[in-house]
């Protein structure tokens, strides 16, 4: 679809005539070449006030075609004579035009051949021809390597442009070498070329072709002694020629990585120049002795000896179909073939060691056009590179293909072999020619020049930039707009320079006789201008439709960059870039009204304006006060988000603004409002105001029922605000009203809520949770310690780790112990076990002095008795019989404290259980009635699990299946004698570090015990601990059997009982020959006999097992 | 092409030294410069004269006469209307030479028609002194006769004897050739077919 703004204007119009009819014209820069028909071509220099005849020269016939190519600084004609009635075309090269004059003689030489006249100046018109053989329709030339292609019936002839020198001479000279001949299927009307890229028309038939080069060559050979120099015209200086894979200054491999192997890409052209190029060339005639011998030596481009035929076999079978179809087709590529419209591609015979070349299809499109077939219905080809300047050498990054047909024209991108149709121009009248400029088309039709859009500029920014800065590109496929229409009559030729259209008009129907002829130079309208002029109408548009304001703005965006990109004004650099920095924050702000998909486009808009926040927000301030219902600011949004909440950018934004950011959160998001209050770098807005726009939120939202976790976030925000404006109580409040699920979400996501400014303590909202909501704030630290946020010593840092006694600390007893709790974390189990060990056996050290010390009065059902999570492992059962406990079931019993009297007990604000004032308490203020109870317990403890808990877990970590022997060894040096439960954690190191200590306690003291206690102790799989613990036992039940005196029966009993339960053990782990060495001489054979027979039949058994392996093997 | 100026293609062949690019400067710009260098390659100069009321352009072709640059000037024969062959009086190597240029000329020309081709005959340094002269009048004019009536012109650059008029004369003889062809054959698309074949076929020889 095509825009109608009215909005550019030709500046002025300048009208001269040459001095004999115009046949056809081309520009560059502000130079205006025009052909005569008296066989000239004259040159003007287009200025501000007048068209200037700089030079004029002669050309061998009458110019049909020209053009002018910057990178050869030459001027190629394509000239028809009629000699005899016979019309001749002929393609030539016009060098030294600047310093011609038609006094001067104008040297001719054909292309190819070397030069004779080194010595004489070189600074004389000289005429290149190419040699051809047929009739040549169009040329066209590329203007960075100064290629020439001409279009002979279905053929294209690619000539390359290089510059030569003969032998030693310094003598540099321009030439043509014929290279390619392409056959395109097709009548060729005109031609274009760019690098790899050609496009060609016939009347209704498009085809955008790219070479393609492969790496495979022939046989190398030796380099003939000529060199080949390719000049560079800007400074003058002559390089040797370092071509790459291409015909291009960009090779294809370029296109994808940024890096080629320079090496790998050996050029074709240095190749094949080198080696062949003047192979056959320095013949001399020979003597001429007979009239009749003559030597025709012109038949080097003749095409019988063209040279091989290269291109895939698939095309060799595809035979070619009629010229022109009937039918519509449009292919897109990139294509290798176009069913039948087979493509050929053939070096010349001159170049014998080749790459192999072929073509990929981007485009073939075949219009149908209404009214008469044998009119031409495509005119004006073009393509339309950009350049990405750098100092190597420019890199092609944007590449469209234009064709016009009579009521519409065809913008693609053709860039890398891609094909997209950017825009269709549908022109108000009949088209006969287009001519385009960097960013704009002219049309002329049959009543004027059409001025429109194009968007060469949008296609290449995409390759232009990098992808990281996140800028924001306008689409390339936008709708192109009619900026323009000034009428015109009888148009027959048009060309663009720099600032000028220039057109050729002719009357048809005036007297011969007479001048009929005129040049207009139209001066098109400064950017700049037309900048201003797009942005004045699209400000008439902006409250009535948005969608046009956009696009003018875009339009105006894409022109202002174009003409930065393409250098034309490089005087008003920087007032250039003001206004895109003008043009992008216009944009921003029409896409921050937004709220569309393309709403988040305010976000580069907005980067690349160079406005800060506050800059935008007031901008913002007046719509938003008045509280447009029509613009939902999601845009804005967008981009606030972006700056808020991006770490690195530290905007000092003042009150004032922040709390119209704030308020403008209130009102187009209010969900996010507590973030933005709570986590953006958003710093200096007014609590007070905040609070309110939390409050009243959260009113509505109560209306509303939305998500509760938006709304556990608003709370912790309004508790958090209530504490900066100092009501501890209005915020205690708030977060008693949280479930804890609730408070952990928001803190374990927004940990750095809970950390004051320095990051080195608990933030007041963290001192409130710890004082408040202990349990909370632990379980968050333990997830945010799994989600590696806070490490254990920022924890144990933030739970005072450094402030008064460790031990009682409940919140770091807690914290380690829930840490510790959890098998994922056994790396860290070393550290915690250190502190947790210290702390359990300080307490129970504490204990031993005061038994009401750390006993807490739970009354409510509840267990102590660790079940094996993490490091806290099932204790062993025989610890239940070694006091304090009595058996598995005193554990369970009613504390004896709560019993008799559950006393209160005063917590302190932060959790410390100080152990000063229970001690005290007890002491002095405990009624008379309970004291006696109390007493009678201190002197036999309390076995309950309540008033164990320390000794319970002590026990349940050591055993674990792996603690350290250093660990045990620690424990067993800080254990006091009159700790509760000494025995038991003596006999827990010491079955670590000394066995036969650990069985001599438990032979000793609990031998009813004994059995348990082996069988319970993992490590004693091997037999020697139950030999040792065995040959113990002998000796202690042979004392006692001597001693009977002094023991009762009941005692050896029980040794005896362990002892057959040990020695049945025993029994299983040895042969019967060493059972028989432990047994005592003097022990009762009837005793010990089925022991004996028990260990000889298991070995006999064993035995047997292994004969039978041994027989099967 | 009525009311227009007719570009007319004039090639100045013979051999180095004869004095072509003397002529041509004298035709032009009414010069002599006795210190001249051999030409080397092809060269052309637009001369505008009127003839019997119209006005032509003449585009002068001098080309290089020596032996060795042929392959540089033989290209450039295509689409002339008129050639000129020089000799030097004092020259008889140049003058029996002629024949040779004659058919250089038509063959890369590719003229078909050799003897409808006007050709002029230019003798030039004819102010040598009389015992320095080699080819007489006669001799020169009974060559020009058995080669298709060619008109013959004594001429001097050096004393500005006779080059208008050969000149003139070229001119002349060329549109008198055309209107003969006119009549002979009229141009129909017929005979330029038959024409563009039978170069096919001579190409295939
Ligand atoms: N005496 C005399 N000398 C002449 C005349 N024309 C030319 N010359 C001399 O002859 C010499 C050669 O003349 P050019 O005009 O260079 O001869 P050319 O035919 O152009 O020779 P190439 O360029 O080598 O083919 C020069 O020294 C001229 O001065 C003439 O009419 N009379
Ligand atoms: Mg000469």
């Amino acid at each position: 679809m095509v825009r109608v703004f009215s909005c550019h204007n030709f500046t002025s119009q300048q009208v001269f005539s040459t001095q004999s009819e115009p046949i056809a014209l081309c520009c560059a820069g502000n130079i205006v070449f025009v052909s005569t028909d008296v066989c000239n071509i004259e040159i003007y220099t287009i200025g501000e006030k007048n068209c200037q005849l700089t030079h004029r020269f002669n050309t061998i016939a009458l110019v049909q075609q020209l053009l002018y190519n910057e990178q050869g600084n030459y001027i190629a004609t394509l000239e028809l004579k009629t000699t005899r009635h016979q019309p001749v075309t002929f393609v030539r090269v016009y060098f030294n035009w600047q310093t011609c004059t038609t006094q001067q003689p104008t040297r001719a030489r054909v292309a190819g051949q070397s030069v004779r006249w080194s010595e004489t100046t070189a600074n004389i018109l000289e005429v290149v021809e190419l040699p051809l053989k047929e009739s040549s329709k169009h040329i066209a030339s590329c203007n960075k390597t100064g290629n020439l292609i001409v279009a002979m019936g279905t053929t294209l002839n690619l000539f390359y442009h290089c510059s030569k020198t003969l032998g030693s001479s310094s003598f540099v000279y321009s030439d043509f070498e014929q290279a390619l001949v392409i056959n395109i299927g097709f009548n060729i009307l005109e031609v274009a070329v760019c690098g790899d890229y050609i496009a060609s028309i016939s009347k209704s038939t498009i085809r955008v072709i790219k070479l393609v080069w492969s790496k495979q060559h022939g046989p190398e050979r030796k380099r003939s002694s000529y060199q080949v120099f390719q000049r560079d015209h800007s400074t003058g200086s002559v390089d040797t020629y370092e071509g790459d894979n291409s015909f291009d200054s960009n090779p294809p491999i370029d296109e994808d990585t940024e890096t080629p192997n320079r090496s790998a890409a050996v050029s074709p052209w240095q190749q094949v120049v080198f080696n062949d190029l003047y192979v056959g060339e320095e013949y001399e005639v020979p003597p001429v002795d007979d009239d009749d011998y003559v030597l025709w030596d012109f038949s080097t481009t003749l095409h019988s000896k063209m040279g091989d035929v290269i291109s895939p076999a698939c095309v060799l079978q595809e035979a070619s179909l009629t010229d022109e179809k009937d039918e519509p087709v449009e292919i897109t590529g990139p294509v290798e073939t176009v069913a039948g419209q087979p493509i050929t591609v053939e070096w010349t015979r001159k170049y014998k060691t080749r790459p192999l070349i072929s073509s990929t299809t981007i485009l073939y499109k075949c219009c149908k056009f209404p009214g008469d077939a044998t009119e031409q219905y495509l005119h004006s080809l073009k393509l339309l590179p950009t350049y990405q300047k750098s100092s190597r050498r420019d890199r092609l990054v944007g590449l469209s293909c234009f064709v016009s047909g009579f009521h519409e024209g065809f913008m693609y991108d053709v860039y890398n072999c891609d094909c997209t149709l950017l825009s269709t121009y549908n022109y108000t009248a009949k088209s006969k020619l287009v001519t385009t400029t960097d960013s704009l088309l002219h049309a002329v039709t049959h009543n004027g020049v059409e001025t429109y859009t194009i968007r060469k500029m949008a296609a290449a920014l995409v390759q232009i930039n990098e992808p990281s800065q996140n800028l924001a590109i306008p689409p390339a496929t936008a709708d192109i707009c009619l900026i323009g229409f000034r009428q015109f009559f009888d148009i027959t030729a048009v060309s663009a320079a720099d600032n000028f259209i220039i057109l050729v008009s002719k009357a048809m129907d005036s007297p011969s006789a007479t001048k009929n002829w005129s040049i207009y130079a139209l001066e098109m309208q400064d950017p700049i201008a037309l900048y201003q002029d797009m942005l004045q109408l699209a400000a008439r548009y902006q409250v009535s439709n948005s969608l046009a304001y956009q696009q003018l703005l875009t339009e105006a965006y894409l022109l202002i960059k174009s003409s930065v990109y393409y250098e034309k004004h490089q005087t008003d650099s920087d007032k250039l870039q003001e206004l895109i920095k003008n043009c992008c924050a216009l944009l921003g702000h029409h896409y921050a009204r937004d709220s569309g998909k393309e709403c988040v486009l305010s976000i580069p808009y907005y980067k690349m304006s160079g406005l800060c926040l506050p800059d935008i927000v007031s901008n913002h301030k007046q719509d938003i006060k008045i509280k447009e219902s029509c613009s939902r600011y999601s845009g804005l949004l967008h981009y606030m988000d972006s700056v808020l909440f991006t770490p690195t950018s530290d905007d000092n934004i003042n009150e004032e603004t922040s709390d119209i950011i704030l308020e403008i959160y209130n009102t187009y998001k209010p969900t996010k409002l507590s973030e933005v209050i709570l986590v953006s770098n958003l710093r200096q807005y007014s609590d007070e105001k905040a609070l309110l726009m939390l409050q009243s939120n959260s009113t509505h939202r109560d209306e509303k029922r939305t998500l509760e976790k938006c709304h556990s976030l608003d709370c912790v925000a309004t508790s958090i605000l209530y504490l900066r404006m100092c009501e501890p109580e209005a915020a205690c409040s708030v977060l008693m009203s949280m479930t804890k699920d609730a408070i952990t979400d928001v803190f374990v996501q927004h940990h750095h809520l809970l950390l004051d400014d320095n990051k080195a303590g608990l933030s007041h909202i963290g001192q409130l949770l710890r004082r408040h909501r202990a349990d909370v704030l632990i379980e968050i630290l333990i997830h945010l310690h799994d989600n590696n946020s806070i490490d254990m010593d920022r924890a144990l840092d933030l739970l005072d780790i450094n402030v008064g006694e460790l031990h009682h600390n409940t919140h770091i007893r807690n914290y380690l112990e829930a840490l510790i709790s959890a098998n994922e974390r056994e790396s860290i189990y070393p550290k915690v076990l250190e502190l947790l060990l210290r702390i359990y056996l300080d307490r129970l050290n504490e204990q031993s002095e005061d038994p009401f010390a750390g006993s807490p009065a739970k009354t409510h059902p509840h267990s102590h008795v660790l079940r094996g999570d993490g490091h806290f492992a099932t204790r062993y059962i025989w610890l239940d019989e070694l006091p304090p406990f009595k058996g598995s079931r005193s554990l369970g019993q009613q504390c004896e404290h709560a019993k008799s009297q559950s006393f209160p007990r005063a917590s302190s604000p932060l959790g410390y259980s100080r152990s000063t004032s229970p001690h005290s308490f007890t002491r002095t203020s405990l009624p008379q009635s309970i004291t006696h109870g109390v007493t009678r317990i201190a002197n036999e403890p309390c076995p309950c699990c309540c008033c164990n808990e320390d000794l319970l877990k002590l026990q349940s970590l050591l055993c674990w299946k792996s603690v350290a022997q250093e660990t045990t060894q620690k424990v067993l040096s800080s254990l006091v004698k009159t700790m509760k439960g000494f025995i038991s954690l003596e006999l827990l190191c010491q079955s670590r570090l000394n066995i036969t200590a650990a069985n001599e306690i438990i032979v000793e003291n609990y031998p009813h015990l004994i059995l348990d206690y082996a069988n319970s102790m993992a490590l004693w799989e091997s037999a020697n601990h139950y030999v040792a613990l065995l040959q113990m036992l002998l000796a202690k039940v042979n004392t006692e059997g001597s001693s009977m005196a002094y023991n009762t029966e009941d005692t050896n009993s029980v040794y005896m009982d362990q002892f057959e339960g040990v020695l049945s053990v025993v029994v299983e782990l040895l042969d019967p020959v060493s059972l028989l060495t432990l047994l005592p001489s003097s022990g009762s054979c009837s005793f010990f006999l089925p022991y004996i027979e028990r260990c000889y039949k298991k070995y006999k058994a064993e035995q047997l097992k292994e004969e039978i392996i041994q027989l099967v093997k | 092409m009525a009311g227009k100026t007719q570009l007319l293609k004039v090639v100045i062949l013979g051999d180095g030294g004869v004095g072509k690019s003397s002529l041509m400067n004298r035709f032009i710009s009414n010069k002599f410069d006795s210190q001249s260098f051999h030409t080397i390659g092809v060269e052309f100069l637009n001369k505008d004269i009127v003839i019997d009321g119209h006005s032509y352009t003449l585009q002068i072709w001098d080309t290089a006469g020596q032996e060795r640059f042929k392959s540089l000037r033989t290209p450039f024969y295509r689409g002339s209307d008129c050639c000129l062959l020089t000799f030097g009086v004092d020259d008889v190597q140049s003058f029996h030479n002629l024949n040779m240029w004659k058919k250089e000329f038509l063959y890369y020309a590719d003229v078909k028609d050799g003897d409808s081709f006007p050709f002029v005959v230019l003798g030039n340094k004819v102010d040598v002194p009389p015992e320095e002269r080699q080819v007489t009048a006669d001799e020169a004019k009974l060559w020009c006769e058995a080669n298709g009536r060619s008109p013959y012109y004594e001429t001097s650059a050096k004393d500005a004897i006779n080059v208008d008029e050969a000149f003139t004369a070229a001119v002349k003889l060329l549109l008198k050739m055309e209107e003969r062809v006119e009549m002979r054959s009229g141009y129909t698309d017929t005979v330029n077919l038959h024409k563009n074949r039978s170069r096919k076929d001579h190409c295939q020889c």
